[in-house]
Formats: C-alpha cells, sequence, structure tokens
C-alpha cells in the first residue's frame, strides 16, 4: 500500500450557490496527525464535511488509498474512515454500549448478526476511551466530556485508518481536551491511526499534530511543520489580529499568546 | 432477556383477544362472535400498524413528538373522503377516496420540503404541520357548507373506530400492518444510527436519503391503510413507542416488535371499553384512546423529566 491515504485535488465545496471551500490541495500520509487550523468562517468544517461524503464538492478530487471517494459506495468509505463530530446530541435512552456498538455498522452484512469478534471489539474500544465503566450508562445521562470519549470510542469501533474530528473538545475544560488528545495521540503512535483534526486552539494543534493546515478565506493559507506555520506574521494576517508567539517551554513547541488591544503600542 | 419480555407480551396479547371476545353488551351468538372477531383482528392490524409506524417517524425525525399523523396523512385521508362526498357526491367505498387522499398529502409535504436531492427533517415536520391544518380546516368547511348526510358518517369515521363496515378491509389493513413491520424490522441497524443523526448514519456507511425515502413510504402507506380503515385513532402512535422503549430500550430491533405487540394489546382493549362503558351506545374508539393516552403521556413526561433532574 503506498504510504499517502489521502490525496485532495483542486476541491471546491460549499452550500446550494456558494462555494466555501475554494481550491484547496494536499495529501495525508499514513499515520500523520494533521490540524486543520484558521478563523471562523475559513471553510475547516465545510472542508471535513467534503471528506466525509456529506457534501459533495463542485469541482476537483479526493482519492482514499488511491480510490476516488466520491465514486466510492458509502459502506465502502466507512471502513476506512470515522468522524468525530464536535457534539452528538442523542434523544432517546441508549446505553453507551450501544453507542459504541452501532461503529461496527459498516463492518456487519445487511442482514448479518454481531460475532463475537464485533463484540471483543467494542469491549476493546471501551477499554481504550476509558469508557468501560461508563457501558450501562445512558449516553444521555453523560457530561460532555464522558459523551465524547463514547463517540470516539464508537468511531474507533469502525476500525478506521483515517480519523476525522471536528472540533472535538471545544465543548471541554483543558483537562478533558488533553485527555481526549491524549488519547488520539496515542493512538495515532501506537495503532498508526491517521487523524485529520480541525482545531480552535491553535496551542493544541501546535502541541500534538505533525503538521497544520492554515485555512483562510476557503483555501489553504499555508502548511507545514507547527513552528513553520505558526509565526506571529502569519497568524496576524490570518486572523486580522496582534499576537506574540513564544514557545512553550516543555515541548518547545510554538505557543500563541493574544495580546489585549490596551497593550498593543508597546 | 428482551426476548423474554416480547414472549410474555404476546401471551399478554392472547389473553386481551380472548377477552375481547366475551366482553361485551349482548350475549355470545354465532354473528356477534364473527362480527367481534373481525373487530379484534382490526384492532390488532391498526394497534400494530400505528404503534410501529411512530417509532419508527420517532426515529427518522429525532423527535419524541413525532406520530404517524405528523406528516399530514391521516387530514389528507380525511380530506379526501369528505371532498369525495361534497363535490362529488360520492356515495360508494369511502375507504378508496380517503386512501387516496392520505398519499397524495405525503406526496405533496415530502415534494414541498425536497431542497435538491435531500429532504430535510426539520422542513418536512413543518411541511406536515401547515398541510395537517390547511387540510383540517378544509374538512371543516366542507362539513359545515354542505347539507349531504353522508358528511355526518364521514365525521363520525374520522373519530375513529373499529367497526368492521366490510371484511375487505379488515384483510387490507391485517397485509399492511403485516408487510410492514418485517420491513422495519430488517432496517433496525439504520434506525439505531439515523436516532444519533443523519450525519452520524452517513458516517457509519448508511445512504440515509434512500432509507429515510423507503422508510418514509412504507410507514404513509400502511398509515394511510390504517386511516382509511378506521379513522383517526389518536396517541397509539404516539405513546406506545415510549412504553416500548420503557420495556425493551430504544434499539429497534425489539423496539420495533415490541410497540406492534402493545399497540395491538391497547388497541384490542380500548375497543372492548368502547363498546361496553356506555352500552348499548358505542363511544368512537379515538376518544378512548386519547382519554387513556393524554394522562399517560403526561404521566411519562414528568418522570423522564425527574430523572432528567437527578
Amino acid at each position: 500500500m503506498s504510504s499517502m491515504i489521502l490525496e485532495v485535488k483542486n476541491l471546491w465545496a460549499g452550500y446550494s450557490n456558494r462555494e466555501v471551500i475554494k481550491g484547496v490541495d494536499f495529501s495525508v500520509n499514513r499515520g500523520e496527525f494533521i490540524g486543520i487550523i484558521g478563523p471562523n468562517g475559513a471553510g475547516k468544517s465545510t472542508l471535513i464535511r467534503a471528506l466525509s461524503r456529506v457534501l459533495e464538492p463542485s469541482q476537483g478530487s479526493v482519492s482514499l488509498n488511491g480510490k476516488d471517494l466520491h465514486k466510492m459506495r458509502l459502506s465502502e468509505a466507512a471502513l476506512i474512515t470515522a468522524v468525530v463530530p464536535q457534539d452528538t446530541l442523542i434523544v432517546f435512552e441508549f446505553l453507551v454500549r450501544d453507542i459504541v456498538s452501532l461503529g461496527r455498522i459498516p463492518h456487519i452484512r445487511k442482514l448479518g448478526k454481531e460475532t463475537q469478534e464485533d463484540l471483543d471489539i467494542v469491549e476493546d474500544c471501551l477499554g481504550l476511551t476509558k469508557t468501560k465503566e461508563l457501558a450501562d450508562r445512558f449516553i444521555n445521562e453523560l457530561s460532555a466530556g464522558e459523551r465524547q470519549r463514547a463517540i470516539i470510542a464508537k468511531a474507533l469501533a469502525q476500525e478506521p485508518q483515517l480519523l476525522m474530528l471536528d472540533e472535538p473538545t471545544s465543548h471541554l475544560d483543558i483537562s478533558h481536551q488533553t485527555e481526549i488528545f491524549d488519547l488520539i495521540k496515542s493512538l495515532s503512535r501506537d495503532k498508526g491511526l491517521t487523524v485529520i483534526a480541525v482545531l480552535h486552539d491553535l496551542n493544541l494543534a501546535s502541541e500534538y499534530c505533525d503538521r497544520l493546515i492554515l485555512m483562510s478565506e476557503g483555501k489553504i493559507f499555508r502548511q507545514g511543520r507547527p513552528e513553520q506555520v505558526l509565526d506571529y506574521k502569519t497568524i496576524e494576517a490570518v486572523y486580522k489580529t496582534v499576537v506574540v508567539v513564544g514557545k512553550n517551554p516543555v515541548s518547545g513547541k510554538p505557543s500563541v499568546f493574544p495580546v489585549p488591544e490596551g497593550q498593543r503600542r508597546q | 432477556m428482551a426476548n423474554r419480555k416480547i414472549f410474555l407480551l404476546i401471551l399478554l396479547l392472547a389473553v386481551s383477544a380472548a377477552a375481547a371476545l366475551v366482553i361485551g353488551p349482548v350475549s355470545l351468538t354465532r354473528d356477534i362472535l364473527w362480527l367481534r372477531l373481525s373487530r379484534i383482528l382490526l384492532g390488532i392490524a391498526a394497534g400494530a400498524g400505528l404503534a410501529s409506524c411512530g417509532a419508527v417517524f420517532q426515529a427518522l425525525l429525532r423527535n419524541p413528538l413525532a406520530e404517524p399523523y405528523v406528516l399530514g396523512v391521516s387530514s389528507g385521508a380525511g380530506l379526501g373522503a369528505v371532498l369525495a362526498v361534497a363535490l362529488f357526491g360520492y356515495a360508494g367505498f369511502l375507504p378508496l377516496p380517503a386512501f387516496t387522499g392520505g398519499l397524495l398529502v405525503i406526496f405533496l409535504v415530502y415534494n414541498l420540503s425536497r431542497v435538491g436531492q435531500k429532504v430535510p427533517v426539520q422542513t418536512l415536520l413543518l411541511s406536515g404541520v401547515v398541510i395537517n391544518i390547511i387540510c383540517s380546516s378544509l374538512i371543516l368547511f366542507f362539513i359545515s357548507a354542505s347539507g349531504n348526510p353522508v358528511l355526518h358518517d364521514a365525521m363520525w369515521w374520522l373519530l375513529g373506530n373499529l367497526q368492521v363496515f366490510d371484511s375487505r378491509l379488515v384483510l387490507a389493513s391485517l397485509a399492511a400492518a403485516g408487510l410492514g413491520i418485517p420491513v422495519f424490522m430488517l432496517y433496525s441497524r439504520e434506525l439505531d444510527a439515523i436516532s444519533l443523526g443523519e450525519e452520524e448514519a452517513l458516517h457509519l456507511g448508511i445512504n440515509i436519503e434512500n432509507v429515510k425515502t423507503a422508510l418514509f413510504i412504507i410507514a404513509s402507506i400502511i398509515t394511510a391503510a390504517l386511516v382509511s380503515a378506521c379513522g383517526l385513532i389518536g396517541f397509539v402512535g404516539l405513546i406506545v413507542p415510549h412504553m416500548a422503549r420503557a420495556i425493551v430500550g430504544p434499539k429497534h430491533k425489539a423496539l420495533i416488535i415490541t410497540a406492534a405487540i402493545l399497540g395491538a394489546i391497547f388497541l384490542v382493549l380500548s375497543d372492548a371499553a368502547a363498546r361496553t362503558i356506555m352500552k348499548p351506545a358505542e363511544i368512537p374508539i379515538g376518544i378512548i384512546t386519547s382519554l387513556l393516552g393524554g394522562p399517560f403521556f403526561l404521566y411519562l413526561l414528568r418522570k423522564t423529566r425527574n430523572i432528567k433532574q437527578k
């Protein structure tokens, strides 16, 4: 298998008559941890929606494992990619275990039954995400952080090669944020899982991602290692605000500090 | 575990049906027995069909308040029957224009809501509500503007009852429910996934627009057939799915069949009550189901609210 899992060429996508993604090119290697950053409205979530078949592109192509994604059957794509949305609101009282086992749907033939292997994989994913003790609770009674761990467990139960996350921790506090990202990072390192995550928090992106894709107005403004993308000139140009970029004293990764208006003259 | 509960419910249905067979204002003769048996069969078909359709509508619309009539099938059927009588002087088999009206309204609602290839459920719900109101107003208009006595019968029929005036209706209802419910069960995994959200289901490889269209069409045909046969029987399709969830949980593999059996029990018993409470007069069963169902629903609402607050 080639080292490239995803290749996006001149992708255009959007809603009815408004293009949001305007000609995006990039490729992702197996096992990479990619962060997609950029200001509100830059097209980050729309990009994820186009890469996960929620939106059909108006132009360009996406190839997944060398095959045209948008000509693939949905069930075939679901064997390769899994998606974790920002938040999942569930109306009915499903048990956490029921939700996680939904991740096996792409692997079970129509009319087929869950096998022992399916059940084992569900248990493994509950273990990996530390949701085993939540397994027999109702999903709609969990806290936002617990619920997100259960949704990640469901995505892992799909046994994806590529995991896409759309601001998975924007509703969570800093300890739950690092907990979720530590988990995803370890999966990427230990299991070779490829990760594409849309992130609001530039520092989180800097700490966890191998490569960042900075989007602005539907196009890629710059991409590269965090230290290549997160310099103050680039950020100020794209986000239209004043920042200072320093270094995390422990990891050595770039850290972005906002500068309040009153202190900008200094 | 779920299998045992379902087995017990089937027993309960058998007992209810037997009880309904012997309860009544007059003593049992061969004709009465036959009449009651056909009513019980119609009750089973209507209860099972409406309750399972309710479960499907609630999952597809991700709305616990959805029920089989929410998209306008019932008022479409009513309007179909009333128009046939008032405008064309139709005096034949009323279920026929009713069934046609119900399907036409669903077709209209579905197409009003379509945006390109997709049918967003929020738009679908809103169009359903609006079309329901328009059809109901038209029904009242034609009934009050026309002096046709047939319309009085139509009114009575709209209130819902299981009186069997044509045994073909029993067969048609049993066929609609009997063919539709197994299809719903085949889609139980898709329904589970769609309960989480349409994009979530799509990420699991489910072609949601196809599944939605197929299930909406099947559920609407069943509902239109049942409304044509026994009028508007409220609350069964709304409450019974919630009762079934309380018994076997929200996974559709067990939920659909449990709702169907519970719905059948509920209507068979409600019909027995409708026949006997004010004997020899008969109360429309729709009134009984609403009177039993309404308070029960309020109770459910309070109970779930208390759970949420814990």
